[in-house]
């Protein structure tokens, strides 16, 4: 982009400023009256965050590969830029153009997190752009939404002018293939709105009324205009026909994931109670490995980067796994690329594989327990037991690792202190599996467990359950640390104020948007970030819009409750959502989707055919 | 194997890449570019390079260099436009060329030539460069220079080699070379020096861009 003088005075002044200049590899520009769409994919956390994100990294692609359309990247300035910016009246502007993003004609935002909506609100105001939907008029600046957290789109209704649900790559092409005609045609926002609301996958929540019942829960979310009911999500059924970018945008600057990334799957056959990912990513759909080598070799031979890593909610379940990797392998090889694979599961044969993947120092291994005993683990179906583990720290610490973190939840439901004690005890267990099995001794060894506060997620079995409140999480954190004293364990736990923020946004209704809106007039933003965090301006936010979070957060929700996001579809039925909750109650596991159909439903969007297990 | 060296030009949005950001730009770009480069043959395989005389991040520059290491039996004739084919935006290469015996020694290089740009949004000040030319021509400058071995008070004449002013519509242009390696002055001194002296004449902004360097006698270094 072209950096003008004002620009230029204040980037030596703020961190890192390579952040917000564009021009890296890899990074588009068209001629701006040679396009009739100007679409910016806005991330609402910084550079390096949202340039991590493999979402929009692929409809960055996507959009650029339509002609007549040019999208621009746009990511949240860290503080000292926000400041900068106001005092030097810069408004928040496009990566690839440098123009405000008032120029642009749709605001595509991907919500990864409840803790970056501020951000939103906060980016949409640096534009110079009214933040609620109904002060934006005309057809320009439209602000539309994807991505985890639109499963519940309601916290933020009031600012969002359409949401799109489920996978992005045929819905927003016909989005924006509607828009060009509106454009083109010149319908005002209404008719536009009313239009779009019939592409599968749309939700538009202007056009719904939401009315509640005395004790403040929903008692029903009703369309008008002619607009759907119900919101299914939508799926890209056929993975190795879909938009993969051949080329990355390059950082020239430092990012949390700075690596090529090829998607071996959608969806996961495991079905943990508590992961949201887990329930709204199905049904399973997987690339063929000829598919993956073909768009690795491209991205690496494209993008110059010295890592790649393969993406999915579970590696291991990848059938042709052993297959794919000796022939990434020897390709990486020959190229010196190094080959990551993350989210594998603690058997033998990952660990034989990993050994083999990397050559480099033998740094961490990282299992996610979630549950410190089997009748926990049972309860959120995490198919993973304490055998399963030792065995693999067995295999790791005899192989020379000697650095294992083990991730644990607190609060979950149904969890008492035996639970924790049992957490102690395996890690005891880990410890001494250490001392009987590593090499060198001399070398020490060091395990971590962290303990993070469990959010109930909409659109989960656990949709139903209420979150400890935060006594009750610093009790169970004041236990844990008295039973968590193994000499080689270090125990570490999270602050609970975000959690209580998130599990609040993550199923709150329409009405908590007031209190977003409050909160970031407050000077709430990067809300994820400890240094930003402002935990009382939150609560006083909640205070003056007369809402109770602990309503949303603390509450054992009925069966039979109305979720605000009822009308919104993720694939999986809510019948066997409570089908899940029930099982958890007799701590009874269901088998992976690999061994036997549990009946999620997802498999209707498949049309004519199966789920890929 | 023999040592090369590549002179290139760090300008525009590629000014606000720093060292270490650069380094892997580089690495990147000849990765895309597939030269014959060699790679370091530790646990963590990369191509290896050494950038003299870093800018500081925000400085544009035009007399750059990276010295790597060469695997074939000569540099590939279309190297320079490979690579320019596959550079970030502002990073452009002129030459690349084999360092026979060795070549020049990054240690040799005495100075570097500089360009100030003080930004009066206004125009420029009447008085401003007869001040400045003044201020310039006087025979100490004290300022109070950092480095990592503290503070010391020296003369800003001590580290200079000339400065001409050029006066446009709204900045003035000065052209100076400065003490650079092991002599070396940060030309923002020269921005400090009229803020004190001269702060009547206090400029709206100031860039830096880097032209040329040179050896103890003065010569071009490449």
């Amino acid at each position: 982009m072209k950096l003008s003088r004002k620009l230029k005075r204040i980037l030596p002044r703020v961190q890192k400023p390579a952040r917000y200049v564009g021009g890296e590899w890899g990074s588009v520009v068209k001629d701006r009256n040679e396009v009739d769409l100007r679409f910016g994919m806005c991330f609402p956390d910084t550079y390096e965050v949202g340039m991590s994100h493999l979402g929009s990294r692929i409809l960055y692609g996507l959009l650029n590969a339509q002609d007549g359309v040019w999208c621009e990247r746009v990511f949240a300035p860290w503080i000292d830029m926000e400041d900068e910016m106001r005092a030097a009246n810069i408004p928040l502007y496009g990566l690839e153009s440098g123009d405000s993003i008032s120029e642009l004609d749709i605001l595509g935002f991907t919500l990864q997190y409840e803790l970056s909506f501020t951000n939103i609100l906060n980016m949409l105001d640096l534009g110079g752009i009214p933040v609620y939907a109904s002060e934006r008029k005309g057809l320009k600046n439209l602000v539309v939404c994807g991505g985890p957290c639109a499963y519940n789109p309601e916290p933020l209704a009031p600012f969002v002018d359409a949401f799109q649900i489920g996978d992005g790559e045929e819905v927003m092409i016909e989005f924006i293939d509607l828009y060009r005609q509106a454009k083109q045609e010149g319908w005002s926002k209404d008719q536009f709105l009313r239009r779009v609301c019939h592409i599968d996958g749309v939700y538009v929540p202007s056009l719904y009324d939401v009315s509640y019942n005395d004790d403040g829960t929903v008692k029903a979310v009703t369309p008008k205009d002619g607009a759907p009911e119900f919101v299914q999500k939508r799926i890209v059924q056929d993975l190795d026909n879909m938009y993969y970018p051949e080329y990355f945008v390059v950082p020239s600057t430092d990012i949390v994931f700075d690596r090529a990334m090829v998607e071996l799957f959608r969806g996961c056959p495991r079905g943990c109670r508590f992961c949201q990912a887990g329930h709204t990513y199905r049904p399973l759909r997987k690339k063929s490995v000829e598919t993956l080598l073909r768009q690795a070799e491209a991205v690496l031979e494209h993008s110059g980067y010295e890592e790649i890593s393969l993406s999915s909610l579970s590696t291991s379940d990848y059938s042709q796994l052993p297959e794919l990797a000796d022939k990434l392998l020897d390709f990486c090889e020959s190229r010196r690329v190094s080959l990551s694979l993350p989210s594998l599961r603690a058997d033998s044969f990952s660990l034989e594989l990993m050994e083999r993947v990397q050559k480099v120092r033998k740094s961490g291994l990282t299992f996610a327990a979630e549950a410190g005993s089997q009748r926990l683990r049972d309860v959120i179906n995490k198919n993973l037991t304490a055998e399963d583990l030792l065995n693999a720290c067995t295999y790791a610490f005899k192989g020379g690792w000697n650095n294992v973190k083990l991730y644990f939840m607190m609060g979950l439901p149904t969890e008492t202190n035996e639970d924790f004690d049992e957490m102690a005890q395996l890690c005891r267990d880990i410890a001494y599996c250490w001392k009987c099995n590593t090499p060198n001794k001399a070398r020490g060894v060091r395990i971590t467990a962290s303990a993070s506060c469990f959010v109930p997620k909409p659109q989960t079995p656990f949709q139903w359950d209420a979150q400890v409140t935060k006594e009750e999480l610093d009790e169970k954190t004041a236990y844990l640390r008295t039973v968590m004293k193994t000499k080689n364990v270090t125990f570490r736990w999270h602050d609970s104020d975000t959690s209580y923020l998130e599990a609040v946004f993550a199923r709150g209704d329409r009405r908590t948007a007031d209190a977003l809106y409050t909160a970031w007039k407050s000077g709430c933003k990067m809300d994820g970030w400890d240094q930003c965090f402002d935990y009382n301006k939150w609560l006083d936010a909640f205070h003056m819009c007369g809402l109770d979070p602990a309503f949303y957060a603390n509450r054992q929700r009925p069966l039979d409750e109305v979720f605000p996001w009822d009308h919104i579809g993720c694939g999986t039925s809510k019948e066997h959502l409570k089908r899940e909750w029930e099982r958890s109650r007799r701590a009874e596991p269901t088998p992976s989707c690999l061994e036997t159909c549990a009946g999620c439903g997802a498999v209707s969007l498949m049309k004519g055919c199966a789920c890929h297990v | 194997m023999f040592k090369a060296r590549m002179r290139f030009s760090k300008t525009d949005e590629a000014a606000y890449i720093s060292h270490l950001d650069l380094m892997h730009c580089m690495q990147r770009a000849i990765a895309r570019a597939h030269l014959p480069v060699w790679y370091t043959e530790g646990f963590n395989p990369h191509i290896y390079i050494s950038v003299a005389l870093p800018l500081s991040t925000g400085y544009s520059g035009e007399w750059e260099f990276v010295d790597f290491n060469c695997t074939a039996d000569e540099i590939p004739a279309d190297a320079v436009q490979r690579l320019n084919a596959v550079m970030p935006s502002g990073l452009s290469v002129q030459e690349i060329y084999p360092l026979d015996d060795g070549g020049r020694k990054v240690r040799d290089i005495a100075y570097s030539k500089f360009e100030i740009t003080w930004e009066f949004d206004g125009g420029v000040p009447e008085g401003f460069v007869d001040a400045a030319n003044e201020l310039f021509a006087r025979d100490e400058l004290k300022i109070l220079k950092r480095s990592k071995r503290g503070e010391k008070e020296v003369n800003i004449r001590d580290y200079m080699r000339g400065i001409t002013l050029e006066a446009d519509r709204d900045c003035v242009r000065a052209y100076t070379i400065l003490g650079a390696g092991n002599n070396n002055l940060s030309p923002e001194y020269l921005t400090k020096l009229i803020l004190r002296e001269l702060p009547q004449y206090a400029p709206d902004g100031a860039t830096y861009h880097h032209l040329m360097v040179y050896d103890a006698q003065l010569n071009e270094f490449r």
